[in-house]
């Protein structure tokens, strides 16, 4: 296979390559509207004070955990979309896809029109008796967290449901025959063959919690704002846009090492498996 | 061809098609109009009504472009200090002061646009003149509060706990400013205010961080007061017979007046200068005012209608020095984030 | 599920049921816009009051919104198909050519996703602005790009991993073309692969918004439209807006369907 065909990605690598280096270079300004000048005061200011590690903290951990129960959630649809007739695929095929066409904005608000303390799910809960106070599934993490895995679900289940179409049944019905019961075969056989698809999803899922913005700041109420939320106030809030690119710089450092960490640790599971 | 030419000659198409990202186009603007840069959706809109009234009266060719906003539209003017784009800029009071901080806009006096003599001294600023005024107050729902607002210190009151939404965004602490201003303080002494704010806290549901955001959580029924709410977004929805209710306090009175300013280093100065002359002028005025359902800056232009009864006299404007905000934003952000925006 | 009749058939079972919590999930948002959009009073919100085609309307008298989707359905074509070409060859040699340094270079690659969009759409601001290119199509394609490949590639790089080369090269040695081996061999394999890409890539292109923001000069894309217009005006026209793109999906899917079968599409 010709190396020339990295080419084009690497070009684009390039100018985004490119455009990262001027948000570097701004967030070596000194002051908040200045166009000149080279300190490190901004990387100083944001490591001395524990305050601004909240927000990582936050997105990080909401991130984890949304992204397992993002796989959770949808495998099982990925896995019923690649094994259903084409009646049912298609209806699945639609509610995802059209999940995307609605836009994100409009989305979150339909969110908030469900979670809310006003919204469908309380007024029902309460109609019924069930409860007496509304649950306070907004403006906090669990709202966050409902809003974010919801939104990536479509992330997580189009590259598993992929997969998972390719896969080989024959390899499925060999260990059938061989005794294996359902749980078996797909525990031993379809999981592990669809490590490649999971593996995609959960990159993709994670990279888009971890740096969402608008489910956390509709969501969340204001109570739960995380890094993406802390930049856009100080870049377009506070314009302070030197001390937002070094926040940005810190968290792309840390990402990039999560991910180049977790390609390796798939490469190797993904090693394993085609073995 | 031998298939190994093929793909070497693919490969360069594609080179080639990078590379044309990377031509500059030749700018295919004419280069005699003036552009003015403001908001979209209905801004553009008012804009466009009144762009041959303007071009009628200050003899010159207008284009109008759009923003997404007066911090991003900010920024995109800093990113090309050495080669502007647009001629005038439509922003908000902190971004004039911030522009011209940073160098970006000329500095705007009578002399140079003789009908600013007619604009209150309120609604000027050294690198930018009013061109309406889109008043701040308390937007609410009086199907869930129990009583009639009417001044700032009702959001304190406890029949509205869990019902306060604010923001500490909007026109940069403008709302932390009044809470100081209640308690004898002011943006060169913030404290009171932090003091004021933390006594709210148990009325307070949730923040918004742009005024659209505000309206969207009163029609969801999340919040039933919107502390720090703004005129020209909502006089559609409010109205007799309608559960809606906006209301100006007496004092102090905030403005949020929206300044244009001239941008530096644009070839057609001149032109420019007669444009925001033009926009000064009663017909246009009254026209966008009624168009955007804000108060027009000049004084003897009329406001629309629909709003005269809701604005009061403007006895008791407050007038922020932007510079101390511009400053201090930053910490009492930070601050509020630690102190107030946490359950 | 057909087969097994009399095995066990919890595993199906469980699936049905956690799946299909999932998908009515998904699905009430939708119908919670859809509603609003026919709401005939002046707010957003549900449930609607009555009946009313009036903001379907009223997109008609805001043109910016038409002229703008129909920007954003053109870049979103342009963007996904450049994308997939790029990703599809940067996933070929990534998943076929052991070399050191691949994983680093597919880490970084995946490097668009890890930065927030309203810095990546400060830097391309800058990076353009010092290039002096002040128009919106060449520098939204440039972004639109830049920010799809990360799908286009993770999606086809998981499915050529599964997909050995050995069939390609048994194709060959049978005396197909390396082209031809690949067409008839691969492609037909990594098919869904190629169309879930084509729709992420498509629909990151097309919902962008916080990045595109910064460079939009000439003309503007949709959501950004909608964000305009939702900065002013509290009315149920932005659910209409989102109403009829659940139904123009809808309706291109279904057509699909029916004129090349979801199979030859899905796989």
């Amino acid at each position: 296979m010709s190396l020339n065909l990295l080419l084009p990605g690497v070009l684009c690598l390039l100018l985004f390559g490119a455009s990262l280096l001027s948000i570097g270079i701004l967030s070596l300004r000194p002051e908040r509207l200045a166009r000149e000048g080279i300190g490190l005061n901004q990387y100083l200011r944001f490591f001395s004070d524990a305050h601004y590690l909240t927000y990582f903290w936050r997105s990080f951990k909401v991130s984890c955990y949304g992204t397992l129960l993002t796989l959770f959630l949808g495998y099982p649809v990925a896995y019923l979309m690649a094994r259903s007739g084409g009646r049912v695929r298609l209806m699945l095929t639609l509610v995802l896809v059209v999940q995307f066409f609605t836009s994100y904005i409009i989305r979150a608000y339909a969110l908030m029109l469900v979670l809310g303390n006003n919204g469908l799910i309380n007024r029902m809960l309460m109609k019924i008796g069930l409860i007496d106070r509304p649950l306070p599934l907004m403006h906090n993490e669990t709202g966050v967290a409902i809003g974010l895995i919801m939104v990536s679900l479509p992330f997580m289940i189009f590259p598993i449901y992929s997969v998972l179409k390719g896969i080989d049944r024959r390899l499925e019905e060999a260990a059938e025959s061989l005794g294996a019961g359902e749980w078996q075969v797909f525990w031993n056989v379809t999981l592990p063959l669809s490590l490649p698809g999971m593996a995609a999803g959960i990159i993709l899922v994670l990279l888009f919690q971890l740096t969402a913005f608008i489910v956390p700041g509709l969501l969340g109420g204001g109570y739960y704002d995380m890094v993406a939320n802390f930049i856009y106030d100080q870049a377009l809030g506070v314009l302070n846009i030197p001390f937002a690119a070094a926040v940005a710089m810190v968290m792309l450092a840390i990402t990039l090492i999560l991910v180049i960490g977790l390609n390796k640790l798939f490469q190797r599971s993904l090693k394993d498996v085609s073995a | 061809m031998k298939k190994r030419d093929l793909s070497r000659g693919f490969m360069f198409l594609v080179f080639l098609f990078f590379c044309t990202l990377f031509v500059g186009f030749p700018d295919a603007r004419a280069q005699n109009e003036v552009i003015i840069n403001t908001w979209g959706g209905a801004f553009l809109e008012a804009f466009n009504a009144v762009q041959g009234d303007i071009e009628r009266v200050s003899g010159a060719k207008v284009k109008i472009t759009t923003h997404p906003g007066a911090a991003a539209g900010l920024s995109r003017l800093i990113a090309q200090k050495d080669n502007p784009q647009v001629d005038l800029f439509t922003g908000i009071e902190s971004t004039a002061f911030d522009g011209g901080k940073a160098g970006v806009f000329e500095e705007l006096s009578p002399a140079l646009v003789p009908n600013m003599v007619h604009i209150p001294k309120e609604l000027v600023m050294p690198h930018g003149v009013s061109i309406w005024v889109s008043l701040r107050g308390i937007f609410y729902r009086a199907d869930m509060v129990p009583f009639q607002i009417k001044k700032w210190e009702d959001l304190w009151d406890s029949r509205l706990k869990g019902k306060v939404a604010t923001s500490i965004l909007l026109d940069k602490g403008n709302f932390l400013i009044m809470a100081a201003l209640l308690s004898g303080g002011s943006e060169n002494n913030i404290e009171p205010g932090f003091e004021k704010v933390k006594s709210l806290k148990p009325n307070l549901v949730l923040f918004y961080k742009t005024d659209s955001e505000s309206i969207k959580f009163l029609q969801a029924g999340e919040a039933a007061v919107a502390g720090w709410g703004i005129l020209p977004n909502v006089y559609k929805l409010i109205g007799p017979g309608s559960d809606y209710k906006f209301v100006i306090p007496e004092k102090p009175q905030f403005l949020a007046p929206i300044p244009i300013s001239l941008v530096k280093g644009r070839p057609h100065k001149e032109q420019s200068l007669k444009v925001i002359n033009a926009i000064l002028t009663k017909d246009i005025q009254e026209k966008i005012a009624s168009h955007l359902g804000v108060v027009p800056s000049l004084p003897g232009a009329q406001s629309p209608e629909k709003i005269r009864d809701i604005v009061p006299a403007l006895k008791n404007i407050y007038k922020v020095n932007w510079d101390v905000v511009n400053a201090n934003f930053d910490k009492w952000l930070e601050r509020w984030n630690k102190e107030i925006q946490v359950k | 599920m057909r087969r097994g009749i009399g095995k066990e058939k919890s595993l199906s079972r469980f699936f049905w049921m956690l799946g299909g919590l999932v998908i009515i999930g998904m699905f009430i948002p939708l119908v919670v816009v859809f509603m609003i959009s026919f709401n005939p009073g002046n707010e957003l919100i549900f449930p609607p009051q009555g009946l009313s085609l009036r903001w379907y309307f009223n997109i008609f008298r805001h043109p910016s919104l038409l002229s703008s989707f129909q920007f954003s359905v053109i870049l979103g074509i342009i963007a996904t198909a450049a994308s997939l070409f790029v990703g599809l060859s940067g996933a070929l040699v990534l998943t076929r050519r052991k070399f050191r340094g691949a994983e680093t270079i597919a880490g970084l690659l995946m490097s668009p996703l890890v930065v927030p969009q309203v810095v990546i759409g400060i830097g391309f601001l800058s990076l353009f602005s010092m290039m002096r290119i002040y128009h919106s199509i060449p520098c939204l394609l440039a972004l639109h790009i830049v920010l799809t490949l990360p799908y286009t590639l993770r999606v086809l790089i998981a499915n050529l991993s599964r997909c050995p080369v050995s069939m390609e090269e048994a194709a060959m040695v049978l005396g197909a073309g390396k082209y031809r081996a690949f067409l008839e061999t691969t492609l037909p394999i990594i098919k869904p692969g190629i169309i879930a890409s084509a729709i992420f890539a498509f629909v990151t292109s097309f919902d962008n918004f916080t990045a595109s923001q910064f460079l939009i000069w000439d003309r503007a894309t949709l959501p950004i439209e909608i964000y305009a217009y939702i900065t002013k005006e509290n009315d149920p026209t932005v659910a209409a807006v989102s109403s009829l793109l659940i139904l123009m999906t809808v309706g291109l899917v279904i057509l699909m369907e029916r004129w090349v079968g979801l199979e030859t599409v899905t796989g």
